[in-house]
């Protein structure tokens, strides 16, 4: 048989379908049986009837709308400074900014944690509060990543341009800014929400002993309730389903993915 | 002006926020204090700890281990990967995009627990034998290599390969000395993806490595459960020393490609 | 371990097939391989200074110069004369040893509490002792020759399918549940009840621990407090049968209750701990603290050499009795002779008195190790320990329970040492008596608990709504 460039994707093709799709798949399976292999609803019926276990949905929400938007307003003006040109050698602050990504990111919360600890004697008093500050120390640069990368490829004469024609401030970040960079917005979205929502390791560093929902997963898992897990795992997966396809919509640049050292 | 001073501060002050700890952190690492505030004499014990303590040894020359070979599976595995489905029909590469977007935007419990329910669980299969870890892991880091790779093969003149053709190069020639040479650099940003991602990685870790054995991260999340404050302060020199590593790394590389960087620049 | 890995990565390198890599390792020829998964920070691992020597009466003199386990393979091959090789791991909790355990890990020896051997015994996954185990008549059979009548009296009360704790495990450390507590802080009142972790004058200045089954203890023994308490409750003539059945309750509005008590403590708490509790009352961080009997010598011994004195209390409601035991796992052991051997000798070697006060000494639990009339050292070595230098101001504490009443077993030791090491270490017969074993919780019983654990820990909609 002739050599063609598509096989040299078989591998990929199979490592993907068996573990990437066919764990998803298992998860799925888990998620509508019960203990004897029987098709069941009942694990659903009971996360969304305890008022509990919606708590832990609504409070994952909470951390990760804050830490979200948190992220967002720290990073936007950021990535527009060194996109812009208000800063010489944007880049090489980019790269700085991102630097400490490369070291783990327990470590880095160890950091954190230490310095919080001085500054407030008992981390116990505020754990929401260090909980924020945690998460939003650890995602910062997956925020300033994509937002960098949308506002360079911005054109900033519109800018000017809508300056020129009498727009104010509020007007042009409003109408201008904030449409054209859309795209990077959204990736650094979903890049931050989903993790805020999940990093249970961050909760239970800064001594905040209430679960979300990855925690929920955890403590499954560590009860062996492949079940109970499994139906979290889907619960997210169509929350990530539903993150992606709204950030499709909006035209977000995921290819930039983390690919920038 | 005023403006750029604004800048200047703002940046300042994120910069502040992002490194005030590891640099305090670092600060500490050389002295005999347990705990930030402590004034107390100069020492490196930590140091020597972090070198001869030997469970800090073989989990730091573990996860490095992992990490490598990671990153070197996945990288040869995403590039394969993204010039087959660069070459396919529309129909196999919207597939292909799609499936390897999902760990992109999984969360990493939901990766790693769905790895651990498949191969573990549903397979019965052996923690001890490091292939759930190391799939795990694969299956998070591939997609970022694959995701860097498809643009340079978009960028490639495309007539490069046809015309290698035509001088009589076989297609695995042409390939090898064509396609590989131009995405070569996607191929190394993928593998550095890898290796950051590898290095960073809890959950698929902790749903997948064998007992015995552990990654920094793992570790670290049960010694700060702990009560050991050696071991504490000793993963200050470790987070100082990989901070260091980096910075001189990166460096390095920037000063090695500024000619480069700056006729780009000047673009 | 970094062979392995690197053993394992090659295999993942060569792209063998799915099935069949249970890893089975190559053994070298005649070199025992005995797999085994303690808790952590559970074991002396050796590396003692000079001055930590300890120096018994009768001149023996014991130091852990290299760690047991090192100093096992060494004794088994000068004494049966067979190389082995120990691959040793750990583990944080019983339910983490389980979860490796049902995910694919194999062990041949591992350490789990009274109620997951109860557990591992009905699952049958337990490999029994042999005969030769209990033979008094061999001399290396230290655990037998030992350990005290006392424990060995609560093994062999304790049963499942049939079969007592004691025909398939060798008990390792036993203790209490109580609380570690800042005298200076609180006052023993305060602390002679569960209800300290509840009081809003110590917001936040109290840690629960982040388990289960301890947590679920002290909520239940809350709930019941009063009654407890009560001097019809402790008239009754099976009080102790009583005060059992009423602490392993897991009734569904019993459960539902203490899931009120524990929702409030967790608000009222600096933290769910599993380890950190020891750290933070040394600090001074945290003033109380639920804690083990053995972590709370430790603690205390820690916060003795910052100068800062603790104590430990065990609350007047009850107590947890509770028991670690190397037990043999029969898919790990698989029937052979040579490991199993070697396993069992692991046990006794545990046992015999010098490593047991090693361990003592090294992690702070309480060994069941009592020695007999010709091996005193255990009993020299409290005396060592707790002994009053002025006979005058001593008080006598009557250990004959554990040591045996055959000769008197009265340590005569500083009052101080009434509500703290001594203590803590070897309760007093009157704690005994109002301690009571948590046991397994079966099938329903053990997932309402596992819910109602999960549920606590869940941010709660209608707190919004009660403002």
């Amino acid at each position: 048989m002739a050599f063609t460039r598509k096989q040299l994707g078989i591998p990929y093709a199979l490592f993907l379908l068996i573990f990437v799709v066919l764990p998803l798949l298992v998860v799925l399976y888990y998620a509508f049986t019960n203990g004897s292999g029987q098709f069941t609803f009942e694990n659903f019926a009971q996360f969304f009837t305890n008022g509990k276990a919606l708590g832990t949905l609504l409070y994952s929400f909470v951390i990760a709308l804050i830490t979200t938007g948190l992220c967002l307003l720290i990073a936007y003006p950021t990535a527009y400074f060194l996109a812009k040109g208000r800063i010489p050698h944007g880049a090489a602050w980019l790269l700085i900014i991102v630097l400490p990504m490369w070291i783990n990111f327990t470590l880095r919360l160890t950091a954190m944690k230490e310095i919080l600890s001085f500054l407030e004697g008992n981390l116990a008093y505020h754990p929401f509060l260090n909980t924020i500050i945690g998460m939003t120390y650890d995602f910062l640069p997956f925020m300033v990543l994509p937002l960098y990368n949308t506002m360079e490829k911005m054109d900033h004469q519109l800018i000017d341009a809508a300056r020129d024609l009498g727009a104010s401030d509020a007007v042009v970040i409003r109408r201008v800014m904030i449409p054209l960079s859309m795209p990077g917005i959204v990736s650094g979205v979903t890049m931050v929400f989903l993790p805020a929502m999940t990093n249970y390791v961050v909760l239970d560093m800064m001594y905040n002993s209430t679960y979300i929902m990855g925690s929920l997963i955890g403590s499954y898992f560590s009860a062996y309730n492949w079940h109970d897990g499994s139906m979290i795992s889907t619960v997210l997966l169509l929350l990530i389903g539903l993150l992606s396809w709204i950030s499709k919509k909006a035209g977000a640049d995921t290819e930039e993915g983390g690919a920038i050292l | 002006m005023r403006k750029r001073v604004t800048a200047s501060i703002w940046l300042f002050v994120v910069l502040l926020f992002l490194y005030a700890p590891i640099l305090v952190l670092a600060v500490y690492s050389f002295t005999e204090a347990t705990m930030i505030g402590q004034v107390r004499g100069f020492s490196l014990q930590n140091y020597v700890t972090l070198f001869t303590n030997e469970d800090l040894v073989s989990i730091i020359t573990g996860t490095f281990g992992l990490a490598f070979v990671v990153s070197v599976l996945s990288t040869i595995l995403g590039t394969l990967g993204a010039i087959g489905a660069f070459y396919s029909r529309k129909r196999y590469r919207l597939a292909y995009d799609l499936a390897n977007q999902i760990p992109v935007v999984n969360a990493d419990v939901v990766t790693g627990f769905s790895i651990c329910i498949l191969l573990i669980v549903f397979f019965g299969m052996d923690k001890n034998t490091y292939i759930p870890l190391v799939i795990g892991q694969m299956a998070l880091c591939t997609p970022f290599v694959y995701l860097s790779v498809l643009p340079r093969l978009k960028q490639m003149d495309p007539r490069l390969y046809e015309a290698a053709l035509d001088l009589g190069c076989t297609p695995r020639q042409a390939l090898q000395k064509v396609v590989f040479r131009e995405v070569l650099p996607g191929m190394i940003s993928g593998f550095m993806t890898a290796i950051m991602l590898s290095l960073d990685d809890y959950f698929i870790a902790t749903y997948t490595k064998p007992a015995v054995f552990d990654t920094i991260s793992t570790y670290v999340v049960n010694a700060t459960k702990g009560s050991q404050t050696e071991i504490k302060t000793a993963l200050w020199a470790l987070s100082t020393v990989i901070f260091v590593v980096i910075a001189v790394a990166v460096v390095i590389s920037n000063l090695a490609g500024r000619d480069k960087a700056s006729e780009e620049g000047n673009r | 371990m970094r062979r392995r890995l690197i053993a394992g990565l090659v295999t993942v390198c060569m792209m063998i097939p799915l099935v069949g890599c249970s890893g089975k390792e190559q053994e070298a020829s005649g070199e025992i391989v005995l797999r085994i998964a303690n808790c952590e920070e559970y074991i002396d691992e050796g590396d003692w200074d000079e001055e930590e020597t300890i120096e018994l009466e009768d001149g023996t003199t014991i130091l852990g110069e290299n760690a047991l386990v090192d100093d096992f393979e060494e004794w088994y091959e000068e004494t049966y004369g067979q190389k082995i090789r120990v691959e040793y791991s750990t583990y944080g909790t019983n339910e983490e040893l389980y979860n490796q355990m049902s995910l694919g890990d194999v062990f041949d020896v591992v350490c789990p509490s009274e109620y997951m051997i109860m557990k591992l015994m009905k699952e049958d996954r337990l490999m029994p002792l042999s005969e030769t185990f209990f033979d008094d008549s061999v001399e290396e059979n230290y655990y037998s020759r030992y350990a005290s009548d006392y424990i060995k009296g609560v093994f062999t009360d304790l049963s499942m399918n049939g079969h007592t704790i004691s025909e398939y495990a060798g008990c390792y450390m036993w203790g209490t549940l109580g609380i570690v507590y800042n005298p200076a802080e609180l006052t023993a009142d305060e602390v002679a009840h569960y209800a300290i972790f509840m009081n809003p004058k110590y917001a936040k200045q109290v840690t629960m621990k982040d388990s289960i089954r301890d947590s679920y203890f002290a909520g239940l023994a809350i709930r019941n407090a009063e009654e407890f308490q009560s001097e019809e409750f402790l008239a009754q003539p099976d009080y102790r049968d009583v005060l059992s059945e009423r602490m392993n309750d897991t009734s569904q509005d019993t459960v539902d209750e203490v899931e009120d008590i524990l929702s409030d403590m967790r608000e009222n708490v600096y933290s769910l701990e599993t380890d950190s509790g020891k750290a933070d009352m040394v600090t001074g961080k945290v003033l109380a603290n639920l804690q083990w009997s053995g972590d709370a010598v430790y603690t205390m011994d820690q916060a003795e050499e910052d100068g800062v004195e603790l104590a430990y209390s065990v609350p007047t409601e009850c107590t947890n009795l509770w028991f670690d035991g190397w037990v043999m796992m029969k898919n790990g052991i698989e029937e052979d002779a040579r490991k199993q051997q070697a396993a069992e000798a692991f046990i006794n070697f545990l046992s015999r008195p010098d490593n047991a006060i090693r361990n003592m000494y090294y992690i702070g639990y309480t060994s069941p190790i009592a020695g007999d009339a010709d091996n005193t050292l255990v009993y020299q070595y409290l005396d060592y320990n707790y002994g009053a230098e002025d006979e005058e101001e001593a008080v006598a504490y009557d250990l004959g329970y554990f040591f045996g009443e055959d000769a008197p077993h009265v340590i005569n030791a500083p009052e101080e040492q009434m509500n703290r090491q001594l203590f803590t270490q070897y309760p007093t017969e009157e704690v005994l008596q109002r301690s009571v074993v948590m046991r397994y919780f079966e099938g329903d019983a053990n997932d309402r608990i596992a819910q109602m654990w999960t549920n606590i820990r869940c941010f709660d909609v209608k707190k919004l709504f009660r403002k």
